[in-house]
């Protein structure tokens, strides 16, 4: 099949799947119940994870989490074995004991011995699994009737939606709502105990409890979703929504409500995925959450790359037009007229070519604070322009007197941070600068300072 | 399983040497490089690296496939297929790694992610990356998805399969002799490495390549996530049992080989025994054993070891509380006999928890018993005197030297008087002038 002939086919399968997929989200019967059993389930799952992931994530246990994730394989291989089927409740018992006890060993070889935090982790990680594995291996080469039995039970490596069945959903449920009233509940507690864990003693509250009470939750939660997600796969979505949400708000309240529909989302958008393209819940999910920390890790207004890019841009283009205007005050200072200045005196002044001068005075454009007029040939500008000219300089000025006064720099060495800082000085500084210098009228070079409004005009 | 136990034949506890060469070869290298290896990265703080790589290679290993099999079509039913396709997996494992370690560096870097948040988000997106090529490649090719995790040690039936991975051991083992020096100065200090101008960021990378190769030529063998165990486990086994680094890095080839060995063996064994499993992570449980043994057991640093010196210290503090009560109860010489119980009362102790206490110091003949009545033999007083002086010296130091309060000082000597060791003792006559009375009045012996 040549490419020509794959894209449309693949393009109208993709469009009679997507039908197929809403259609059984209304419709009735075993494959449509199947459907909205993985939707729901892969929801919740990622609702709960994406909630208590935040708190997860920020007291820094994101890699405790994936290395619990892996852990509870033993614990799933255990409890079949002893219950001899893949009873639901024995394979959460058998997990959130092994997670339980993974944690436990975690502690005790960084408490007992000189092996670091992070490589007890990846012990702990490597041995549970790999007894898990062990285990399993024995369980599919066993007695016929244990091993086809246990078909399926390679899903929980992975997870897998079709074995989502109505106990697993009630599991997931109650999870969830346990986890998110203790989260409402504890909030202030939790936060508390993360940001500040010598604070959260101090005021006589457990840190010991809180952690410990995080670990129970954090465990619960990777247990219930291990059949939507697979014991390696889980604690990516403990780690990706919040780490998204992160990039995205600055307080948790926001975070753990943004991390929780992320999560949620992920879920719903991953078993559709899987359903159009059969490539598998779990990665689906993850693969759909992490390219969305992409998004934010280049697109975050604030803390994304482009973000910050963008800023940087605006504060270049805002000093380039703030160090115009301050030129031309010092033009009209010498007598002239401020309304319109030449743009060969602007270069004198700046010491530059007129080109390259008329090149800047262009990007005045949309600023509000004047443009070029006459053939481009003159900077115009507006009373807002002669205003923030006036404010600059004022500012430029009454450091550079500061600077003399109070921290004993001579005359002529004031001039480069006045320069500097001139763009970055608010009217509550000012106000300071101002009473601190009992309102001077000239600076260290003779110049007069600005008064604090111009004549004639409304400060 | 259906004979009896006397019918296991001999023959099959051990080697079937045609049957097993290969596939003990195969884990003994892999479990040689991936000791090696995993040293670097434990003493270098990065153990869990080796996580993280181990985990994304998996999209560069399925993606290389995909491409080799548009490439080359060939097929030999080989999990990896012919050594060109290998070469496809192995340059597609490689990117994947680097992209991987590049891609957690820069989004704590360059965004406010903290690094452990970095590395527990990407390598699992990489992950499930890898699963789902898999998936896509597994439609159109041979490939058995469960090798990821369980690994095929025992599907490896000729040289030729071993081949891949007797060279990354090479490569290894010759790495490591080559740059020892650097190895090991870039691994403890950065910055004296730079200094000394050694190509710090060639041996990084080297290191990271080095992994990922030794990551993916163990992917058959052992499966994605079991490299992991032998990437940490036998390293940290030899930390446990040695603090020199090139002997850490001996000892952890050593549990490398062994753990390789014995879980080959030990699977034989099972086998005999009805209780099937596959190879790879038999050697991985074994690893982990030796991890717990060595914690346990271990010389220097084991839990029993640290438990015993532990309660041989409490048996000694309670012995030297005895003398010295026996010595405070008797006063001036020459001392009255003095009664068990008081001395105990003395101490807050029930009488009886001194009893064995009490037996010790009689048979070192530090004390002797008379009608129920305890006294000092001449050279348990010998001891109690040096016990006795650095308590009251000790509290001399602590008025004159640190300002503390005269009624406040006995706890603190009555803690360290079991831990003063000679010299220290005559730091403190030098520096307090050998003073005769403590700061009670009482005579310091």
């Amino acid at each position: 099949m040549s490419f020509g002939e794959f894209l449309p086919e693949f393009f109208s399968n993709t469009l009679r799947l997507t039908g197929e997929f809403f259609a059984s989200l209304l419709g009735q019967g075993d494959a449509a119940q199947a459907t909205i059993n993985a939707v729901l389930g892969a929801c919740l799952a990622g609702l709960t994870c994406g909630s208590i992931g935040s708190f997860i994530t920020l007291r820094r246990m994101s890699l405790f989490a994936d290395m619990l994730g892996h852990a509870v394989l033993p614990g799933v291989a255990v409890g079949f074995i002893l219950a001899g089927s893949k009873s639901t409740p024995a394979l959460l018992l058998g997990s959130l004991a092994a997670g339980l006890l993974a944690a436990a060993l975690t502690r005790a070889i960084t408490s007992h011995s000189r092996i670091k935090d992070d490589a007890s982790l990846g012990i702990t990680l490597s041995l549970f699994y790999a007894i898990g594995i062990w285990l399993l291996s024995w369980i599919t080469r066993a007695s016929p009737e244990l091993s086809s039995e246990a078909s399926g039970l390679n899903h929980y490596l992975f997870g897998n939606p079709a074995v989502i069945h109505t106990v697993d959903l009630v599991f997931l449920a109650s999870a969830a709502v346990v986890i998110l009233a203790v989260l409402t509940l504890f909030f202030k507690e939790l936060t508390a105990s993360i940001f500040d864990p010598s604070f959260t003693s101090s005021i006589g509250l457990p840190q010991r409890f809180f952690d410990g009470l995080l670990l129970v939750l954090l465990t619960l939660v990777i247990v219930v979703s291990l059949k939507i997600l697979g014991v390696i796969l889980v604690a990516a979505l403990l780690v990706i929504p919040p780490a998204t949400a992160y990039l995205l708000t600055d307080k948790l309240q926001r975070m753990v409500l943004l991390s929780a529909t992320l999560g949620a989302l992920a879920g719903f958008g991953g078993v559709y995925l899987d359903f159009v393209l059969e490539i598998g819940v779990g990665p689906a999910i993850v693969c759909l959450s992490f390219l969305g920390l992409m998004a934010a890790f280049l697109g975050s207004p604030r803390h994304g790359i482009l973000g910050r890019y963008l800023l940087h841009k605006r504060l270049v283009l805002k000093t380039l037009r703030e160090n115009l205007l301050t030129s031309a005050w010092r033009i009209g200072e010498r007598g002239d007229e401020l309304a319109a200045i030449p743009i060969s005196d602007l270069a004198s002044e700046r010491g530059e070519p007129p080109s390259f001068t008329r090149q800047l005075a262009r990007r005045m454009k949309g600023s509000g604070w004047g443009r070029l007029e006459h053939e481009n040939d003159h900077l115009v500008l507006t009373a807002s322009g002669r205003e923030r000219a006036r404010a600059l300089m004022r500012g430029h000025r009454l450091w550079e007197l500061f600077l003399q006064r109070e921290a004993s720099l001579a005359p002529d060495h004031v001039h480069a941070g006045a320069e500097e800082i001139e763009h970055f000085l608010d009217a509550e500084t000012l106000r300071e600068l101002e009473d601190l210098l009992d309102n001077p009228e000239t600076d260290p070079h003779g110049k007069l300072i600005p008064p604090k409004s111009l004549p004639g005009e409304t400060p | 399983m259906n004979g009896s136990v006397l019918a296991i034949n001999a023959a099959d506890l051990w080697f079937d040497w045609e049957i097993d060469t290969w596939p003990l070869l195969m884990a003994l290298l892999v479990g040689l490089s991936c000791g090696l290896l995993g040293t670097v990265f434990l003493v270098r703080r990065t153990a869990l690296l080796g996580d993280a790589v181990s985990h994304s290679v998996l999209p560069g290993i399925a993606g290389g496939l995909l491409l080799a099999g548009y490439l080359v079509k060939q097929d030999d039913g080989h999990v990896f297929g012919t050594s060109t396709t290998m070469l496809f997996i192995m340059g597609g494992a490689l990117l994947a790694a680097l992209a991987s370690t590049m891609l957690i560096e820069a989004l704590h870097r360059y965004s406010r992610i903290k690094p452990d948040t970095a590395l527990g988000a990407v390598f699992p997106a990489f992950f499930a990356a890898g699963v789902i090529l898999i998936r896509i490649v597994a439609r159109n090719a041979h490939f058995d998805e469960d090798c990821v995790f369980y690994g095929s040690l025992e599907v490896i039936g000729e040289g030729s399969q071993v081949l891949p991975t007797l060279l990354c051991s090479i490569l290894v083992i010759l790495f490591f002799l080559g740059f020892y020096k650097e190895i090991l100065i870039t691994s403890f200090d950065q910055q004296l490495s730079r200094s000394l101008g050694l190509p710090t960021g060639l041996v990084n990378l080297l290191l990271v390549s080095l992994l990922a190769l030794a990551v993916v030529v163990a992917f058959e063998a052992v499966g994605a996530i079991l490299v992991i165990a032998l990437l940490i486990i036998p390293p940290a086994t030899a930390q446990l049992l040695s603090y020199r680094f090139d002997r850490v890095l001996l000892l952890a080839a050593f549990f490398g080989l062994s753990a390789a060995l014995l879980g080959s063996w030990m699977t034989i064994l099972l086998e005999t025994v009805g209780f099937e499993t596959a190879r790879a992570p038999t050697v991985a449980v074994v690893a982990g054993l030796q991890f717990l043994l060595a914690l346990t057991f271990g010389p220097e640093q084991g839990l029993l070891v640290q438990g015993l010196r532990k309660r041989a210290l409490k048996s000694r503090i309670l012995e030297e509380n005895l003398l010295g009560a026996v010595y405070r109860l008797g006063g001036n010489p020459p001392a009255e006999p003095v009664l068990l119980e008081d001395a105990a009362a003395r101490l807050g102790y029930a009488p009886a928890k001194l009893s064995s206490a009490l037996r010790r110091c009689i048979s070192r003949g530090e004390l002797t018993v008379e009608e129920a009545a305890v006294s000092l033999t001449p050279q348990g007083e010998q001891k109690v005197a040096e016990i006795i002086r650095g308590h009251r010296l000790w509290e001399s130091y602590m008025i004159h030297e640190m300002g503390a309060a005269a009624d406040h000082v006995h706890d603190a000597a009555d803690q360290i008087e079991h831990h003063l060791q000679p010299g220290l003792v005559k730091e403190l006559e030098e520096l307090l002038g050998n003073p005769a009375v403590d700061p009670h009045g009482s005579q310091i012996p």
